[in-house]
């Protein structure tokens, strides 16, 4: 066994050379973090600092100046590290997490968790979080749900529960001199329970007998925490109520109907004892405020102020004085800021912003500060998130301090497009004649032509770039970094650069430099989009999106399209189809500007393998109907010509019994019919959770395997095959994991796995004949991965054709594996002809990218091995995969919460280019198979070069002093 | 004995010189008759009295030929089980030396077809001459045959499929198929 393991580890030692040397370190990788969007925001000047928790999971610092990133906590991905309540306390942010289970403290200078306990305890439902930080006790916080109250501090946590009875819904929190008081409402019922400020005994429990019989009162603390302000919509009035006693201090203050006239959905947004803010939605669906004050000893409030189209608004507190701060678009990209004295009741026209912003898009979330600065003047500082969800900081002169693409946080679809060759390509395309009547000579003409244009732009381009740098003695990149225009971008020699086209599913749109540390290129922002859901078990938004044309086939210019769910100026919910140039971000010019708004459903969307005679490849869109729409239009007949031949088969989930169990095949024909179903494959009670395809860009180099007595292995290498993983729960409620091989021409389960006491969530990638699928053992407590790989065996059935319709019977091999980490997403990495080895990149918990070499993962590797296997250089079968940290991509750039990785090729055989999205954005280049076509980056090129120099110069000298030698010899 | 020897070479370069051998110069002056019968009482050098018997026969000749060409048309046959000892003692890992020897023992062969009607040039040719020739073909063709048992030993003929694998074009789809979750 022992020289079983020597063996082992001195066959994995060269495998350590996948780790990347520390110059290298950002030399062709990048990361950008990134936060989301904003759910608590807190502005500091003093610190110069913005705080932000975020519904991605993220409570960040960001320099106020900057925006930069000081310090970010990530939580757990999904459901258990969800952000539910924030409260930025004098000295350290206190957050609840995981749906009221947790509770920490966090320090503001570095984020240090100072302090956690556990809170609520498992939840069934998410409820509302309540919070007070007391007066009494130093540092200390009340914390409630619709079951418990808690004092939560560093020192101590004291949680009680509160009266049992069923159906209350915690409304408010207080603390006053008098203790803790918890109002909550029960259908019409409110109820006040007073605690102590230990929270030791229940000192009264009262029905506010005032508020009773009004439904959905709309209730808040009012400024200075001693009343309770309800507001009725039925009888259009507030109640204010003091806590102490439970009396309300006179009859409800009502609002005349007038004053709201045909608004919409008012709310009360803010209160303190005598004004009142008032927030509806007008016709158009503008945001109104009106402010009311209450006058002595008068029933009807008094409309101080009524602000119409209202952007955004926060209110403020800053020494007594309280400050209603809200934005209005003045003019195209004129953004007002408007600060609202509420005690002087005036406008502060001193601190009114005026900025210019580059995007007029709504502002969802608007945040203010008020500071005093030496000379006792007050200063406004606001902080916005807009629609496109792009963060900015704006100062008390309207100037902008950063714009944070915060979109990029939500990436769903990406796609990497080759530059053009050259920018000359044009007149290339053009040398070799591109009408007709071009002849001999004019063709030649034009040849001498170009090639004199090129060698004036190399002179002018080229050189004199070259001896300016060389004469100011800085790097050329310096300058190609601070300012990239498209038009100086082509493609690199070995075209490892590209653009990254990544599509957020709120409809922005980045190109993305992958050199030049991710430099945004371009970027739009398409509105109204809403994503289609994704059934899979992660609720996932996504966007299909394709390369329709590649920048190859000049002078068409390169297209991708877009599908997505709009809502049109109606609200009604419609199909959007988008194109656009990939390379600059512009609509495509033979499209409409704004896309195609079609009215049905779509169910799929895809590419068609054919081109059009534009070189364009059609996309297909299958509704709800089950009928087939092409894109462009024009094309449809381009691909009846061409694909009555084939068939082509259509398959899509569909929900029966309310269970997202059944897979259904159609056959595609291009008519105006519904396409008739094929087949259909119900999995029962199990619900499909993942579909593996292979990608469309992946190339497989060859047809089978060479064993070590040099015999062939043919793979199966099934283009219609796909991976259906299924979940579902046995008869004693234990989960089990089911990995189905489907055929998907045929309808016909080639293979399956079964893995019982296992479950979710499951990662598969499929590439070539092989699947790579990751589970959750729960018997044993531990992440393993499976690989399956299926071969035809010693003979390929046909050589020049594959057809699913074949009766093949594929050799299956799999090996299960244990790994140390759970994996949160996974792919495959992609070479231009697929002879290097295709390895599996995967997304750890806890930031780390990573790449399993494919030797570890062999489904082959033998328990016993014979000669002939070792002839063929397999690992010996080992339970566990070690993960070893030069497997590492992103060494210390931890990206989180990565929910999909992209790969694409490179120029060179040996490269793969990697970008992973979710939170973080990262991007590197991968060697499966090593550097095998490059010269490594250390080579000795002086040395080589003085050796060549040298030879020459030697073999020169001696034939001339032979030479001489024999003249001497013969004159003897 | 040197007579012999010379009567040898005398059979073996022609007529000509025979002729010349024992040249006498007709044209000499009277005066120096006296001169001469006292050289005739002298013998020249290597000179004797007896008849010699032609011993050069032509038979014996082509015996020799024959022989020669034997050994050459033989030569490759021989080297066969040199070529097999040292394929053996090479081994069949692909290093330099194993290498080296064996695109020799490729080319040797080849060469020696080629220039085999230099080899036997320097023989005239008998009458068994195309029989040798083929010998010596044999030979050479056994020599190939060791050199090509080699390559395959070592690996490096593309006698398997999988040495063709990488020429394959791939597969064409018959069907297509497309699709996946239902998005809404």
């Amino acid at each position: 066994m022992g020289s079983v393991r020597l063996l082992f580890l001195l066959i994995c030692l060269p495998l350590l050379t996948l780790g990347l040397f520390e110059d290298q370190a950002g030399s062709y990788d990048w990361r950008q973090q990134y936060i989301g969007r904003p759910l608590y925001t807190k502005i500091d000047t003093n610190l110069n600092r913005l705080f932000i928790a975020s519904e991605q999971n993220a409570l960040a610092c960001v320099n106020l100046k900057s925006g930069n990133i000081v310090w970010r906590k990530v939580f757990e991905i999904g459901e258990a590290g969800q952000i539910d309540h924030v409260i930025w306390a004098l000295k350290e942010i206190v957050v609840v997490s995981n749906n009221g289970q947790r509770v920490q403290g966090f320090d503001y200078n570095r984020g240090f968790a100072t302090w956690e306990y556990s809170l609520f305890g498992e939840q069934t439902q998410k409820q509302k979080i309540l919070s007070v930080v007391s007066k009494k006790e130093k540092e200390s916080y009340y914390l409630a749900n619709n079951k418990h109250l808690c004092l939560v501090g560093s020192r101590e946590k004291i949680c009680i529960e509160l009266p049992t009875d069923d159906g209350f819904v915690t409304a408010n929190l207080f603390e006053t001199d008098h203790g803790v008081f918890v109002i909550r409402f029960k259908d019409t019922t409110a109820q006040k329970l007073q605690y102590n400020t230990q929270l030791s005994s229940l000192l009264s429990k009262t029905i506010l007998n005032d508020l009773e019989s009004h439904k959905n009162l709309q209730c808040m603390n009012s400024l200075d925490s001693n009343y309770l302000s309800c507001y009725s919509d039925q009888i259009s009035s507030i109640f204010t109520t003091e806590i102490k006693s439970g009396n309300a201090n006179s009859l409800p203050l009502t609002i005349q109907k007038s004053i709201l006239s045909s608004d919409r959905e008012p709310r009360l947004a803010w209160s303190s004892k005598d004004f009142f803010l008032i927030e509806t939605l007008s016709e158009d669906d503008g945001l109104n405020l009106y402010l009311f004050k209450k006058e002595q000893n008068e029933n009807d409030l008094v409309l101080l102020k009524k602000i119409e189209s209202v952007q955004a608004y926060d209110q403020v507190s800053h020494s007594q004085n309280s400050f209603l701060i809200y934005s209005k678009y003045i003019g195209k990209n004129k953004l007002n800021f408007y600060t609202f004295d509420l005690k002087k009741s005036q406008e502060r026209t001193d601190l009114l912003i005026s900025a210019n912003v580059l995007n007029s898009e709504d502002i969802l979330q608007l945040e203010a500060s008020v500071t005093e600065n030496k000379n006792s003047q007050l200063s406004v500082t606001v902080s916005c998130f807009f629609k496109d969800y792009s963060l900015s900081v704006f100062n008390q002169q309207g100037v902008k301090y950063f714009t944070r693409e915060e979109a990029l946080a939500y990436i769903s679809t990406v796609e990497m497009v080759d530059f053009p060759l050259l920018h000359l390509q044009e007149e290339f395309e053009d040398e070799f004649g591109s009408t007709k009547q071009d002849n001999l000579i004019t063709m030649f003409y034009k040849r001498i032509k170009t090639q004199l244009i090129m060698l004036k732009e190399f002179i002018q381009i080229d050189l004199v770039q070259k001896v300016t740098s060389l004469l100011q003695n800085s790097p050329m990149t310096k300058k190609s970094q601070s300012g990239i225009s498209l038009d100086e971008i082509t493609r690199d020699e070995f075209n490892l650069n590209k653009i990254i086209v990544a599509v957020t599913s709120i409809g922005k749109v980045f190109g993305i430099y992958t050199s030049a540390n991710g430099k945004i290129l371009w970027s739009f922002y398409l509105k109204n989009t809403i994503a289609f859901k994704f059934n899979k078990v992660r609720d996932e938004n996504t966007i299909p999106f394709f390369v329709q044309r590649t920048a190859a086939h000049v002078p068409y210019e390169p297209q991708c399209v877009l599908i997505s769910k709009a809502n049109d100026q109606n609200g009604s919910l419609k199909t959007r189809v988008y194109f656009f140039n990939p390379l600059t971000g512009r609509a495509s010019k033979d499209a409409p500007k704004e896309g195609y708004l079609v009215d049905y459903q779509v169910k799929q969307a895809f590419l068609s393998y054919q081109m059009d005679s534009h070189y364009l490849k059609p996309v297909v869109l299958f509704d709800t109907e089950n009928r087939i729409h092409v894109f462009p239009q024009s094309s449809i007949s381009d691909l009846q010509a061409k694909s009555s031949n084939k068939p082509t088969i259509i398959f899509s989930t569909q929900r029966e019994n309310d269970n997202l169990n059944t897979l259904t095949g159609y056959s595609l024909s291009y008519s105006n019919e519904p396409l008739p179903e094929v087949w259909r494959l119900n999995f029962e009670d199990e619900k499909i959770s993942a579909i593996a395809s292979k990608l469309s860009n992946d190339r497989i180099h060859s047809h089978g395997k060479i064993l070590g007595d040099r015999s062939v292995l043919y793979k199966y290498l099934n283009p219609n095959l796909v991976g259906v993983v299924t979940t579902g729960q046995d008869s004693q409620n234990v989960p089990y994991v089911n990995v189905y091989l489907v055929d998907t021409v045929t309808g016909s389960v080639v293979n399956s796995f079964n893995h019982k006491r296992c479950k979710g969530p499951v990662n598969i990638v499929h590439s070539e004949n092989w699947f790579f699928y990751s589970y959750y053992n729960m018997k044993f407590r531990r992440h393993e991965v499976t690989s399956v790989e299926l071969f035809e065996g010693d003979i390929q059935n046909n050589s020049t054709h594959f057809s699913s319709l074949d009766d093949i019977k594929p050799i299956v091999f799999s090996k299960s594996y244990i790994v140390q980490r759970s994996f949160d997403s996974m792919q495959v990495t992609l070479t231009e002809k697929g002879i290097s080895t295709k390895d599996v990149i995967v997304a750890c918990q806890y930031g780390v990218i990573m790449e399993i070499p494919w030797i570890l993962i062999d489904p082959r590797r033998p328990i016993k091995m014979t000669e002939v296997e070792r002839e063929e250089n397999l690992l010996p079968y080992m339970p566990e995969i070690p993960l070893n940290y030069e497997f590492t991509l992103n060494y210390y750039n931890y990206v989180y919460n990565t929910r999909g990785i992209s790969t694409a090729p490179s120029g060179l055989e040996s490269t793969s280019l990697v970008f992973t999205y979710g939170l973080d954005i990262f991007f590197t280049r991968v060697f499966p198979s090593k550097t095998f076509d490059m010269i490594r980056e250390d080579f000795d090129y002086f040395f080589i070069t003085t050796l060549m120099v040298g030879l020459v110069l030697g073999t020169l000298l001696t034939k001339k002093l032979a030479a001489a030698s024999n003249l001497k010899k013969a004159w003897k | 004995m040197q007579s012999v020897q010379s009567g040898q070479n005398l059979a073996s370069s022609g007529k000509s010189y025979k002729q010349r051998k024992w040249f006498i110069d007709f044209n000499r002056k009277a005066e120096k008759f006296h001169q001469i019968q006292q050289i005739d009482h002298v013998q020249p050098v290597g000179y004797t009295d007896k008849t010699l018997v032609d011993t050069t026969n032509s038979d014996e000749g082509n015996r020799l030929i024959g022989m020669r060409s034997w050994d050459i048309a033989m030569g490759p046959l021989k080297q066969a089980p040199m070529n097999v000892m040292i394929s053996w003692m090479a081994g069949n890992s692909i290093a330099l030396f194993p290498i080296m020897f064996v695109g020799m023992l490729l080319f040797r062969p080849f060469q020696s077809m080629l220039t085999m009607s230099k080899a036997f040039e320097a023989i005239e040719s008998g009458q068994n001459s195309f029989f040798q020739k083929l010998v010596y073909l044999f030979g050479n063709l056994v020599n190939l045959a060791i050199a090509l048992y080699k390559c395959h030993s070592m690996g490096l003929l593309p006698t398997y499929a999988s040495d063709w694998l990488a020429f394959a074009n791939p597969q064409d789809r018959m069907e297509y198929s497309f699709g996946g979750f239902a998005l809404n």
